[in-house]
């Protein structure tokens, strides 16, 4: 945990997320969120976090403390180790105060076992609604617009983001939340593809990606939060119904995400170093 | 304001008629049952009454020979959660939905009429893992062929109702309750009985009965017209729920919790097996509506039992400043079962809690 968010979480001016165990008593909140199972699956990735991945993260001076906020980040890698990377370092800089809310793609509530883990650690189908409520009780919310299609690029196009989907910028003008652009580096070299099989579409899946190795490679993960763009003020509520403006706040954050990616992997030394 | 209480069966009935009798506004209430035996308490200003309503005659006369005598200005239609309208009938059928549609009819033709309250379901919401987890009132209703004939049912009454709202010069409040719970007793024992679904595990939503009969409350005195939530205040995912964690796949549990047909001798609505299978939470439309009886992690009878994690988070949760303090039962029950409504309508809606859907004249 950084110094700073320790300092924050003993200073007491990291808010707990809505859901803490004083609002409800069974330790759950309305979607799922459970303490304790954050605790355990903290614990559990810690080693791929600190061992595996290395994973290195910087620009969390722009990570929001308090309020709703939107994480807009880039996908890759055959499987979403980014996604609980990403959800491992928020919890490690905000003192665990602040569970992010993971968006996760609409067929994956279909996926036994998996499902249930992931909703007791904060995830969410990505709908709507449930975004609306999210927000609306102060969450911090990761999405990655890219959605299948991104965690899918072949690797000659990795780095390279595919175009993001618009319903992360409408909500941030609906509600005039800070959009925060999340750079991921690393994802895209994680996980050789062997094949897919295109058949397979059990639980609503796309396809089944057949890796080449069971385990990901030990990339070193890099992970850098961009300034947020503020909604608040630059738009109005309604133009979360104008297409054209919602479409240019969407692009944008691409370009704000691509250009954390590019300068990710020019800093860098190699995947592995 | 003078109640004309119809339908509820014999739990949900017998509280919310000793809701309404405490709150200020309600001068009388008019009980009646369709097949009689409905054990009310004696009250002055209780009057009740055994109607065969299944027989169209016999509403138009309760409602303009009875309900106009007796100074009748709201209607609460608790038909759609109470026991069969003919002996032997099903629990919720399609005579429920027509008989809602009939009374509405009549309600609109009663001199002095003001409002109709209509008691429906979460039921009628389209669960799935393609829908949200959260249930607005923007939420698409069970439409689908494969639905229960008690969906169609409450769907029927529900939309019957809402094709009425903001026409007619009474105003209509329908008021979309979370699955229903069991007195506190009974709860225990059915808790026992309860299945875990493994490989799915949704958030099982349960609204006391003292819930549902206070959120009628706080409806009537809010007035207005629209949809609005009851939510259960008890969320919580359906393995905790279950006192005996059984091994049952998810995907069997919808049949298992068929096959208990036993549970149909409690008053409380038969679970609905998409539910057992998908999350779906309504959001209550505003904070009290979610049922007074917020469990506390002090209540010996309901405190779950947590990891030394949960613990950990406590603390950390307690000893923050900032931290919300929670509204708990305790402080719920030290005041009248109408004081908090009353309060909250003379105060401004916090800015972290939506504001109060101001009446609105269409529904959806």
């Amino acid at each position: 945990m950084s110094t700073a968010g320790l300092a924050a979480a003993a200073a007491g001016v990291v808010r707990p997320s809505p859901g803490a165990p004083g609002e409800s008593p069974t330790g759950s909140d309305r979607l799922g969120l459970h303490r304790a199972e954050v605790e355990r699956t903290y614990g559990l990735t810690r080693f791929f976090y600190d061992a595996w991945f290395r994973v290195d993260a910087e620009g969390h001076e722009h990570l929001p403390l308090d309020g709703p906020a939107l994480l807009v980040a880039n996908h890759g890698g055959m499987l979403p180790a980014d996604a609980v990377m990403l959800w491992h370092d928020v919890l490690r800089h905000t003192g665990m105060a602040r569970v992010p809310r993971i968006v996760a793609d609409l067929f994956v509530p279909r996926l036994p076992f998996l499902w249930t883990w992931g909703s007791r650690c904060g995830a969410v189908d990505g709908s709507d609604a449930t975004l609306d409520y999210l927000l609306r009780q102060g969450e911090l919310v990761v999405v990655f617009p890219e959605g299948a299609p991104g965690i899918g690029k072949p690797r000659r196009e990795r780095h390279q983001l595919r175009p993001f989907r618009v319903g992360h910028a409408e909500h941030a003008i609906r509600h005039g939340v800070p959009l925060v652009p999340v750079g991921l580096i690393g994802p895209d070299e994680q996980w050789p593809e062997l094949t897919r099989l295109h058949w397979f579409h059990a639980f609503g899946a796309p396809y089944l990606p057949v890796p080449i190795l069971p385990l990901p490679l030990p990339v070193h993960y890099h992970v850098r939060y961009g300034p947020p763009i503020e909604t608040r003020g630059r738009f109005r509520p309604e133009d979360a119904f104008r297409p054209k403006v919602v479409a240019a706040l969407a692009q944008e954050l691409h370009d704000a995400v691509q250009g954390l990616v590019d300068e990710g992997v020019r800093a860098r030394r190699g995947p592995f170093l | 304001m003078r109640v004309l209480l119809v339908g509820g069966g014999e739990a949900l009935g017998r509280i919310l008629a000793r809701r309404l009798l405490a709150c200020p506004p309600v001068e009388h209430v008019l009980a009646v049952e369709p097949l009689g035996g409905c054990a009310h308490a004696p009250h002055p200003r209780l009057g009740r009454l055994s109607v065969p309503l299944a027989r169209p005659r016999s509403v138009r006369d309760l409602i303009f020979d009875t309900a106009r005598d007796a100074g009748i200005d709201t209607v609460v239609n608790a038909v759609m959660h109470g026991g069969p309208l003919v002996p032997g009938g099903p629990a919720t059928g399609p005579e429920h939905a027509a008989f809602t549609r009939l009374l509405l009819t009549s309600v609109e033709g009663l001199e002095g009429a003001r409002r109709f309250v209509h008691l429906s379901a979460a039921a009628v919401y389209r669960v799935g893992p393609d829908q949200p987890s959260i249930v607005t009132t923007a939420h698409p209703l069970d439409f689908s062929a494969g639905a229960s004939g008690r969906t169609r049912a409450l769907v029927e009454a529900d939309l019957a109702v809402c094709a009425r709202m903001g026409l007619s010069r009474v105003d209509m409040i329908v008021l979309r309750l979370a699955p229903l719970g069991l007195p506190r007793a009974l709860e225990e024992r059915a808790r026992a009985w309860s299945l875990r679904a493994l490989g799915h595990d949704p958030m099982s939503e349960r609204l006391s009965l003292t819930g549902a009969a206070d959120a009628v409350c706080l409806a009537l005195q809010e007035g207005g017209l629209g949809v609005r939530h009851a939510a259960g205040s008890d969320v919580r995912p359906r393995s905790h729920a279950s006192a005996r964690d059984l091994p049952v796949p998810g995907p069997l549990l919808p049949l298992l919790l068929r096959l208990q047909g036993w549970r149909r001798s409690f008053p409380a609505e038969p679970e609905d097996p998409q539910r057992a299978v998908w999350s779906a939470v309504l959001e209550p439309t505003r904070p009290d509506f979610a049922g007074p009886e917020r469990r506390t992690p002090e209540d010996p009878a309901h405190a779950p039992a947590r990891g030394a994690g949960s613990r950990a988070w406590e603390r950390r949760a307690t000893t923050n400043e900032t931290h919300a303090p929670p509204r708990g039962r305790a402080s719920a029950q030290a005041r009248p079962p109408c004081a908090s409504a009353m309060r909250r309508t003379s105060e401004s809606p916090s800015p972290s809690e939506p504001a109060l859907a101001p009446a609105r004249r269409s529904p959806r």
